[in-house]
């Protein structure tokens, strides 16, 4: 009986986890800007909710629940790195060349110039499409909150990256 | 400086260009679109806007998942080995942050269950009693080597022979005051 619920919940788990796992890894490579440090948050992540799966109140809430663990461990990666790393955030260009070649570099390095809560902000509108109200319960934040951080990233954004495209229409 | 007034199409197109900072999505309509073309300002503006939002859409889909699988499969290798993998797995935390908690059906936050309260509230109860008791073995020590000290002489006389120094210290100090 006990095993059989185990498996079930095994199951529930890889399921929702293969489904998700592409667009964490994509939102873990906004926020942290490079695809090591995503691909260590996604491992991270995986492990902790399998861990903590049995807390999940329901199925639905299940994408929302992974984004948020895997926000929350990003910060960790984030953190545990500008100790490691005095230099700060830095784009890492994969050498061996398993990141497309048409990767917008400048512009994942524009992120990182967001504060973490800005970028998971932008990340979670842009890479994973989400709508200002589900970044809100993912975030715990009031949709407001969300609205003045997406504007904030923008401006930030558009600052960062205005003189290299008036380099290139020139 | 951009020449525009309240009210007029470049300042609607700023409004407009304001919005889709917010919502990432940049509609015009038709005479606005119309302006655009023609205001230096505004198609710069617009452009840049436009041209941002294009690039935050299309980066996640020029993100190769080469490194994807290789974790997917480490994950759910350990997820297969049960528990002890997991658990073992020294990049997973002893504990979650506290975000990590769930979310109901409906939406709304679901807390992960805490220690039961009682067991925190049997703990201060114990410290205090704890102290407590080793406050009144300490005074009653005192009381002992006090007692020890006056026998043999009147209680008057050892009260006062204790208390002599700081009765007068008290007089001192409220001399001024009366």
């Amino acid at each position: 009986m006990l095993a059989r619920r185990e498996a079930e919940r095994r199951e529930a788990f890889v399921a929702l986890f293969s489904q998700m796992a592409p667009r964490l890894y994509r939102t873990a490579v906004g926020i942290l800007g490079n695809p090591h440090d995503a691909a260590d948050a996604l491992q991270e992540t995986g492990l902790k909710a399998f861990r903590y799966f049995d807390s999940l109140a329901s199925p639905e809430a299940g994408p929302a629940w992974l984004n948020r663990i895997l926000i929350n461990t990003c910060y960790d990666v984030g953190r545990r790195r500008a100790r490691t790393v005095p230099t700060g955030l830095e784009v890492v260009v994969s050498p061996d060349g398993y990141t497309a070649p048409e990767t917008d570099w400048a512009l994942l390095e524009a992120l990182q110039q967001l504060s973490p809560e800005q970028r998971t902000t932008v990340v979670l509108r842009f890479f994973q499409d989400l709508t200002i109200a589900q970044i809100a319960q993912v975030m715990s934040v009031p949709e407001g909150t969300v609205k003045s951080r997406l504007h904030a990233s923008m401006a930030k954004l558009r600052a960062a990256l205005a003189p290299a495209a008036e380099e290139g229409v020139q | 400086m951009r020449p525009y007034v309240i009210g007029g199409a470049c300042d609607r197109v700023r409004q407009q260009v304001e919005n889709a900072m917010v919502e990432g999505v940049l509609t015009l309509p038709a005479p606005l679109l119309a302006h655009v073309e023609r205001c230096p300002h505004c198609s710069r503006e617009v452009r840049e806007v436009e041209t941002l939002l294009k690039r935050l859409r299309s980066l996640p889909a020029s993100l190769d998942l080469g490194p994807v699988p290789p974790v997917v499969d480490r994950v759910l290798q350990a997820v297969a080995q049960g528990g002890q993998a997991v658990a073992s797995a020294p990049a997973a935390s002893a504990t979650p942050t506290h975000s990590a908690g769930s979310l109901s059906s409906a939406g709304t936050p679901v807390r992960r269950q805490r220690p039961p309260q009682w067991r925190w509230i049997v703990g201060q109860v114990a410290a205090v009693a704890a102290a407590l008791a080793v406050a009144a073995g300490g005074l009653t020590l005192l009381g002992l080597r006090i007692h020890r000290a006056v026998v043999g002489i009147s209680p008057g006389e050892g009260l006062n022979q204790w208390f002599e120094p700081l009765r007068e210290w008290t007089q001192a100090l409220f001399r001024n005051v009366w």
